[in-house]
């Protein structure tokens, strides 16, 4: 299992959409996250996609967790889309992730940070 | 000496041979005669030495001591043939009650039957287990009225005719309706009562009937021993009684163990049926945790059967699935293939949606711990992984023989733990030789709802 093909990336009301696709786990979270880090250049506002994300685990967690703070420190707002009755936002809401930072799809994500 | 007597016995000719006793008494033997053998011989001996006193018994003539032995013989050639009788009974009921039961690792069957001991005669009483379809078991206890060969040649009819037509797929009301028939047609078995279930192993939903019969005994997982009281009606072929013959169905969950009986279990004369039927509940409690194939006699044991009637048990344990059983290889890249395989396993065992998803989630987090700190990517090893329902939970034990290493970023620390201690009701991390992570997250009850 490799991370290519699992990162999309496109433009979207003036932001950048990161689409990670299938399992972020172990093993193709650090592949995910070095993808992410190299694919967006943060300059307005990203959102990070999960609707198409199928699992994800502590290692999946800790690279979202890293590439918002990249983006974060790049001065980007970040949202996190992920559909409320999914099993990836199981997981985000099991470890206490921000609710501020989650929307329930991408439009939504978009409006909240459109410029 | 005795071979004299047998041999003088058999032609007939002789009475008895009066002997002397070591100590000086009187004694006779005589021998015993029944339809032209001697069974053996019979040894009479003066209470006493020949004293004055013994002078009132000289009524007691040799003809009369014959014709003792006579009677004796008579009564013993009796006792013989009813014995005889009795175990050609038992050699019949046993051999009819024999018979592979079928195995299909869904669930699990022990039987019990025992002969009446204070009577010499063998009952009527019978079980029987057998596939109805690809999906489906039958299960069936019976009581034949009646004592003896006929009343165990007439079971072997009757358990073939239940085993015949309950393979039809028209549900146990039927199955009796058919019954009905078939001993209208048939000289014996009028009276006969029997309990007939039929259990499905994919939904677990349980048809049962009752003709004239006690009800069966339902013990489900963590539930109070319920007996089936719906679904009655009468003894088959019983013209008083009602013949509209009625079934019910309810849903059973993995787990459950099912008992059916004949009343030489219960009944006990001076006692209410009712405070029987409540102690063989309680029984079934206490011995929850036994394992099948000890239950049936320990219950029938700890029941105290009267023993002036045979008696028969059968019990079934629906079994909880096979366990998860897995050998990782310590590669990240193993855990896809590990959640997938464990995810069909949940689902197969009915766990929903979010249950399934926590208990893959935190099992996989568990292994990818002792891949990354046991065995610190050491691919040649394996971590061992095993789930199992357990009652209302699922168990999940992940175990590795590897030297347990600190993890070596702040970072990383305690996330995966973190997350299988929110998942999982019960976290236990034995650090021995190697380290064995047990977790068990109770599941929603509706996890087995079709």
């Amino acid at each position: 299992m490799s991370g290519e093909r699992q990162v999309r990336v496109y433009c979207a009301g003036g932001c950048e959409v990161v689409q990670l696709v299938g399992e972020i786990d172990h093993a193709t979270a650090p592949l995910v996250e070095r993808d992410v880090l190299v694919s967006v250049r943060a300059s307005t506002g990203v959102v990070v996609d999960l609707s198409e994300t199928t699992f994800l685990d502590s290692a999946g967690l800790l690279c979202l967790d890293r590439v918002i703070t990249v983006f974060s420190d790049r001065g980007a707002p970040v949202r996190v889309a992920a559909p409320a009755a999914g099993m990836v936002r199981f997981t985000l809401d099991l470890i206490g992730f921000l609710p501020g930072l989650l929307a329930e799809d991408v439009p939504a994500a978009l409006a909240e940070i459109a410029v | 000496m005795l071979a004299a007597v047998h041999t003088a016995g058999r032609a007939g000719r002789l009475t008895g041979v009066p002997l002397i006793a070591t100590d000086g008494r009187r004694a006779m033997v005589l021998p015993l005669r029944a339809r032209d053998t001697v069974l053996g011989t019979l040894l009479l001996t003066a209470a006493e030495q020949d004293t004055p006193g013994s002078a009132g018994r000289a009524g007691v003539g040799p003809d009369f001591l014959a014709d003792l032995a006579d009677r004796a013989a008579l009564s013993l050639d009796n006792a013989r043939l009813a014995e005889r009788d009795r175990e050609v009974a038992d050699t019949l009921q046993r051999s009819l009650l024999s018979g592979t039961c079928p195995q299909d690792p869904r669930y699990r069957v022990v039987t019990e039957y025992r002969p009446a001991v204070h009577t010499l005669e063998v009952g009527g009483d019978w079980y029987d287990v057998f596939a109805t379809s690809a999906e489906s078991v039958g299960i069936v206890v019976g009581d034949v009225v009646g004592r003896g060969l006929h009343a165990a040649s007439a079971m072997g009819q009757l358990r073939s005719a239940v085993r015949a037509l309950a393979t039809a797929q028209d549900g146990p009301a039927a199955v009796l309706r058919h019954m009905d028939e078939f001993v209208a047609s048939f000289a014996a078995g009028q009276m006969t009562t029997l309990a007939y279930a039929e259990l499905s192993l994919d939904s677990g939903e349980l048809r049962y009937a009752c003709a004239g019969h006690l009800p069966p005994l339902l013990i489900e997982p963590g539930g109070v021993p319920t007996y089936l009281w719906r679904a009655r009606s009468g003894p088959l072929g019983a013209t008083a009684a009602g013949r509209a013959r009625a079934e019910a169905s309810l849903t059973v969950p993995r787990g459950s163990r099912l008992l059916l009986y004949t009343d030489g279990l219960v009944e006990r004369r001076g006692e209410r049926l009712q405070q029987r039927l409540d102690r063989l509940a309680e029984l079934a409690a206490e011995h929850r945790q036994t394992p099948l194939p000890a239950l049936a006699g320990r219950l029938s044991d700890a029941m105290r059967p009267a023993g002036d009637d045979d008696m028969c048990l059968l019990a079934l344990d629906f079994a909880d699935a096979a366990p998860f059983r897995a050998e990782v290889p310590a590669r990240m890249s193993e855990l896809a293939g590990l959640r997938a395989a464990l995810e069909r396993w949940l689902a197969a065992q009915g766990v929903g949606d979010y249950d399934r998803f926590g208990i893959v989630l935190a099992t996989a987090e568990a292994v990818a711990n002792a891949i990354e700190h046991g065995y610190d990517f050491d691919e040649g090893r394996s971590v061992g992984v095993l789930a199992q329902v357990d009652g209302d939970a699922v168990a999940v034990r992940v175990a590795d023989s590897g030297q347990w290493r600190p993890p070596r970023s702040a970072l990383q620390r305690g996330r995966g733990l973190t997350l299988i201690g929110r998942v999982m009701h019960d976290l236990v991390i034995d650090r021995g030789a190697g380290t064995t992570v047990l977790m068990r997250r109770t599941v929603s009850p509706g996890r087995r709802a079709e």
